[in-house]
């Protein structure tokens, strides 16, 4: 284990032709926290993620995961991308989308083993999925279709989960499920970054927040950031957050 | 005393004849190999780019009729490949580079390749030869041309798409359904990618005898779409889809030698359309519930 | 020369000059409406549309070109509205699955019960534009008329469905109709260039001297008048071709009209001016 650091981005640039997304950006994330990156739309959270995972080619800078870079560095992080990038018409069962989970170890030709079938197995559980191992997933209801990613992930056994919006078209209810299991696996010792779009949540549900809008505005404990001068730094109004005590069981 | 079309009908069915058998086995075959790679292009949403290939490969085979002067299967083919992976080609830069609209860019490729292909016939028509008759078959197909050796090249092609899909289905189902999270585990969905390109390029050049290029775009979208509203993992879908790709493909050889007149493309067609609403119906009858996904539950 | 003197030749470009005008005004309705490859299912669906019609009529011309025009739009759409909500259907899936299968139905139905309507396959997928018959000219022109009033006399209520149906549909104008009615003139279009041109040839002269002129036009009407220029020029540059060059007619018309296409890809890439837009 490295010093502690999940995520070390150094001088990263990413550019879309003419449009600058992300400018020279510095950026240290600790490991075993629950991360929210906030920002406005278009401010460059995507594509942080993107680069991160290796999705997107940086014109500048340097990405360590775990100290390590490249293609290394995606074998430690699974990805729960955005609901509408998922094709949910494609034949599959909840219970082939975790199993995808055990590829990376499997490679192109490997069989499944015992020890990967448990794997599956206690990640579908974890994610409260087993009674719906047979479904296909376009049966499922958004929260279920969101649980069915992170167990994927779960099953990968990564040390760093990415996801991107998980709470966006899910009801609260299952929102509340879907941050259990985010809460479960920062406990374990994983790193989770999601990228979020509600303010309000986002006071209680993270460890830490980073702010986002063409570089890093701020980055710590919500109610540093979510300050009334760094909030309209990204998002360009003033903006009223409404910080409610941590009630438990909200 | 049977009507003329039970009595050809039954004489089909006999098998006495060496071009019949010859004919259903290669509609046969052709009709696996439609079914098993449509399931690959309609998941990933290249329904009409295979349309616009398959018009696309009549400038190749009549440019490499008329310029070798060769009607031989090889010659032929190789031109079919060359214009629909160059109309691919084309279609990729119309739309990277040219700003073109998706589907304003299939509908110029594919018009104008075929209509290259259009201005070309006439030539063939008027060369001599019996590729003239050839040619033509290939519009709308002709599983009866088929010779033998041809017959058994295409079958070996059909076990071999068979094989390379059960030996490589990880890496295809994933990178087809997930590039980013195949990327992450470590696989190359690029080249996934690339190769179902191109192979759906060389079963389409396969298929033209039998099928007919004007029609079998829908032999790679009928039974594929057919299967995906029935089965609920990828491998079975690619099974009944090629099940019902055979099937169609006998019951249009079958037709085509009952009728004279009636080619064996549309007749496949016509049956894998059957099939699509036989099953499109009964699921809707049988199965309403499904219809509507349980939402705002857990 | 001889050429000048050639009945067939003058009637042919006669032909393809009826064709081609109402082909490019739909084609730009199509395209700015991104319904390009219903071009391309109506194109083939004139096939059994004219078939049932011959059944029903007995007759290829006059009404019955209508009828099978109406009948084929109709049956099209509905189809495709039909399959497109089957769960589990690819959008994209769906067109490729109604028209391929009605084209088919077409063909077997020509084999079979309507060998008495003498369309034969050449002519269906390539025309016959050198041979063709008064009935067709009359029956184009008859076509022609309407397409050519109702979209330039709507112009403006055209255009402004197509840009923003939203605000169309507020401001009154009945938008679904409007679709309905732009989809039956394509059909119609479509069934009565059959005979002549066949069906890919159509779709080529609906679809790319549309797509050029959105590239040089910067308004609707722009865009009309340059698709009928470039479609007529298309037509005429082709046919001449292809009796220089001993080439199928039809086909060297919409090579014609991809080269001009082409040619003005070229030329705007190259000034740097932006794709522009219409304005209505």
């Amino acid at each position: 284990m490295t010093d502690g650091i999940a995520i070390s981005v150094r001088g990263l640039t990413v550019q879309y032709g003419p449009l600058v997304a992300l400018k020279d950006v510095d950026l240290d994330l600790r490991s075993g926290r629950l991360i929210g990156v906030l920002g406005p739309n278009g401010a460059g959270k995507s594509s942080l993620m993107k680069a991160i995972a290796g999705e997107v080619r940086p014109q500048a800078g340097v990405i360590r995961v775990f100290g390590e870079t490249g293609s290394a560095a995606l074998r430690h992080m699974a990805q729960v991308a955005q609901r509408s990038a998922v094709d949910w018409d494609f034949p599959i069962t909840v219970r082939g989308v975790v199993e995808q989970g055990r590829y990376a170890t499997l490679g192109l030709f490997g069989r499944m083993r015992a020890a990967d079938h448990a794997a599956v197995d206690t990640a579908q559980a974890r994610a409260g999925l087993t009674e719906l191992a047979n479904r296909r997933i376009s049966e499922l209801s958004g929260g279920q279709q969101q649980r069915t990613f992170v167990a994927r992930a779960l099953a990968r056994e990564a040390r760093l989960v990415l996801l991107d919006e998980p709470f966006a078209g899910v009801d609260a209810a299952s929102e509340r499920v879907l941050m259990d299991v985010l809460q479960e696996l920062v406990h374990d010792g994983v790193t989770v970054v999601v990228v979020h779009h509600d303010l309000h949540t986002a006071a209680h549900y993270f460890d830490e927040l980073v702010l986002v809008k063409g570089g890093v505005v701020a980055q710590g404990p919500p109610e540093v950031v979510l300050q009334p001068d760094t909030l309209s730094r990204a998002y360009g109004s003033s903006l009223f957050v409404m910080q409610d005590a941590r009630r438990s069981g909200q | 005393m049977n009507p003329l079309w039970l009595e050809r009908a039954l004489e089909f069915l006999a098998f006495e004849y060496a071009f019949v058998q010859y004919s259903a086995l290669s509609a046969v075959v052709v009709g696996v190999m439609c079914g098993v790679s449509g399931v690959w292009m309609v998941l990933r949403g290249l329904s009409l780019v295979g349309d616009a290939t398959a018009h696309a490969t009549l400038p190749g085979l009549c440019l490499a009729f008329l310029l070798t002067g060769s009607s031989h299967s090889a010659v032929l083919m190789g031109g079919a490949l060359a214009s629909g992976l160059c109309a691919m080609a084309v279609l990729h830069g119309l739309q990277r580079w040219g700003g073109t609209r998706p589907d304003s860019s299939l509908a110029v490729v594919l018009a104008s390749f075929f209509g290259l292909g259009v201005a070309l016939m006439q030539r063939v028509t008027g060369s001599p030869g019996a590729a003239r008759a050839g040619l033509q078959g290939f519009l709308l197909g002709n599983a009866a041309s088929v010779t033998p050796a041809q017959a058994w090249v295409l079958t070996g092609m059909m076990v071999a798409l068979i094989a390379l899909t059960l030996l490589f289905f990880r890496a295809l189902q994933l990178s087809t359904f997930d590039p980013s999270f195949a990327r992450l585990s470590g696989f190359r969905p690029d080249r996934v990618r690339i190769a179902t390109t191109a192979l759906l390029a060389i079963v389409v050049v396969l298929a033209v005898r039998a099928v007919g290029l004007v029609l079998v775009s829908a032999m790679l979208v009928l039974p594929a779409s057919t299967a995906l509203l029935v089965s609920r993992r990828l491998s079975t879908t690619l099974l009944l889809s090629g099940v019902m790709g055979g099937l169609c493909g006998f019951v249009g050889a079958w037709a085509g030698y009952i009728w004279q007149g009636v080619a064996t493309g549309p007749a496949m067609v016509v049956m894998a359309g059957l099939i699509f609403a036989l099953v499109a119906g009964g699921r809707s009858l049988v199965a309403p519930r499904q219809q509507t996904a349980l939402r705002g539950g857990l | 020369m001889i050429l000048w003197d050639a009945p067939w030749l003058w009637r042919a470009l006669l032909m393809g000059c009826l064709v081609a005008v109402p082909c490019a005004l739909i084609g730009c309705v199509l395209y700015l409406r991104r319904m390009s490859m219903m071009a391309d299912a109506l194109s083939h669906t004139a096939l059994p549309g004219l078939l049932l019609a011959w059944l029903a009529t007995g007759l290829l011309t006059g009404p019955a070109l209508f009828a099978g025009a109406l009948v084929s739009a109709v049956v099209t759409t509905a189809l495709i509205g039909l399959v497109r909500r089957v769960p589990r259907v690819r959008q994209d899936a769906a067109i490729g699955i109604v028209f391929p299968v009605l084209f088919s139905l077409g063909l077997v139905g020509i084999s079979t019960v309507g060998r008495g309507a003498h369309l034969d396959v050449d002519c269906i997928l390539f025309g016959n534009i050198l041979g063709v018959e008064n009935s067709s000219l009359y029956g184009m022109f008859a076509v022609l008329i309407p397409v050519v009033l109702l979209v330039c006399l709507l112009r403006h209520p055209l255009a402004f469905a197509t840009f923003d149906q939203g605000a169309a549909r507020l401001a009154g104008l009945p938008v679904r109709a409007i679709t309905q009615g732009v989809l039956f003139l394509a059909a119609l279009v479509s069934v009565g260039a059959f005979d002549a041109i066949g069906t890919v040839p159509t779709l080529g002269l609906m679809t790319i001297p549309a797509a050029t002129a959105h590239r040089l036009a910067r308004s609707f009407t722009e865009m009309l008048v340059a698709a009928c220029v470039l479609a007529v020029a298309a037509v005429c540059i082709g046919l001449l071709t292809s009796v220089l060059l001993d080439l199928t007619p039809t086909g060297t018309m919409v090579v014609a009209a991809a080269l001009l296409h082409g040619v003005v890809l070229f030329w705007t890439s190259r000034t740097t001016t932006s794709r522009q837009s219409p304005a209505i």
